[in-house]
């Protein structure tokens, strides 16, 4: 029975429990308080995207995502590659390409927030590479890999370790037909004591 | 000894006028009485403020909760006048010299007025008035990192209602 109750008791008490997000102040109190706060961040992230050819480096870091101090003015400073200018430079989707100085160089403004900048470099050509498409032409050279992603980066090394040449696919299909060979040559062999062993038994 | 003493004890009684009730008798004229009944009642109430709050970083507008009259038992032509003392500035924690401005507007964060709120008049259980933590853009853009706070302070007062 005492159980019950002590249940009974518990039970009543969970429904009548309610969560209260506020203060009260009676005719016993005169005053009452909140406080307000919030959380401002140390550093924000500026991610870098370059197309073309060429190179960059903010405060002489290079990456395509940096830590920036909040508030701080870091230098981002972009090198094209010979016979590349700069096309546009866009921040947070806005052009910016008139404040990059003739040298590449562009100081950036006390951070606040994230930001996003794209750079586009022309060639003599007058038409920016397609970034998708693998340079068959040549062997990639190593700024043009490290400008991009750090996937589009590691694509490139591994096709330029299968080739050791020019093409890429006669590479595969030799690497192939050599194996093949070796394997059938194994089955060939397993084979061949198998019978033996059998000839003997007989 | 004891009997004169009972004797005494109850003339004294007797001579004390102890009246409990009234009379009407055949020469009371008008052959009515009236009572008077008193009763008082204190005045109660309970006034709901803004809780604890924080602001999300970069939020222009954030909830503050209301002021709200949550019971209420006035004198006629009384009301309860609740004021606010905020200093409008958020302190670095750890610079106290780096502070966040901040407003307090009348309304809910989704429909903010352009009122700033400095004190409202409750009168009736229900009565209340939402408020709102404002902070610009550009105070944001130009605050330095770390915590902030501020504490807001809110008086009661039982005042006589406004016509």
């Amino acid at each position: 029975m005492k159980k019950m109750a002590v249940i009974l008791l518990c039970f009543s008490m969970l429904c009548a429990a309610s969560v209260t997000a506020s203060a009260q102040v009676s005719q016993d109190s005169e005053s009452g308080q909140a406080v307000i706060g919030t959380e401002v961040p140390a550093s924000h992230i500026i991610n870098v995207t370059l197309i073309g050819s060429g190179s960059y480096d903010l405060d002489g870091e290079t990456g395509s995502s940096f830590e920036a101090q909040r508030l701080s003015q870091p230098t981002l400073s972009i090198k094209p590659d010979s016979g590349w200018e700069i096309t546009s430079v866009t921040l947070n989707g806005s052009d910016i390409t008139e404040e990059v100085s003739a040298d590449g160089q562009y100081v950036f403004e006390p951070v606040y927030e994230d930001k996003t900048v794209v750079i586009t470099l022309t060639g003599q050509e007058s038409s920016a590479p397609d970034p998708s498409a693998p340079d068959s032409s040549s062997v990639p050279d190593s700024s043009e890999t490290s400008s991009s992603s750090s996937s589009v980066s590691k694509i490139d090394s591994s096709t330029v370790a299968a080739t050791g040449g020019d093409n890429p696919a006669t590479g595969v299909i030799g690497g192939v037909s050599i194996g093949s060979a070796v394997m059938f040559a194994a089955f060939g062999l397993v084979r061949k004591k198998s019978r033996d062993k059998s000839m003997e038994n007989e | 000894m004891k009997k004169a003493f009972a004797l005494i004890l109850t003339g004294v009684l007797m001579a004390s006028p102890l009246t409990a009730f009234a009379e009407i008798t055949e020469n009371t004229d008008p052959k009515q009485g009236s009572t008077e009944i008193t009763t008082q009642i204190a005045p109660a109430y309970i006034v709901t403020i803004p809780a604890d709050t924080s602001v999300d970083f970069n939020t222009v507008n954030t909830d503050f909760g209301a002021v709200k009259l949550t019971k209420a038992q006035l004198e006629p032509n009384k009301c309860i006048k609740v004021t606010m003392t905020a200093s409008g500035e958020m302190k670095n924690s750890a610079d106290t010299s780096k502070v966040l401005p901040y407003t307090i507007f009348e309304g809910t964060a989704d429909a903010v007025t352009d009122t700033v709120f400095t004190s409202a008049e409750l009168a009736s259980v229900g009565d209340k008035t939402d408020l709102t933590i404002s902070i610009s853009a550009d105070d944001w853009n130009n605050a330095y990192a770390g915590s902030y706070s501020d504490t807001v302070l809110f008086s009661i007062e039982y005042a006589d209602a406004q016509p």
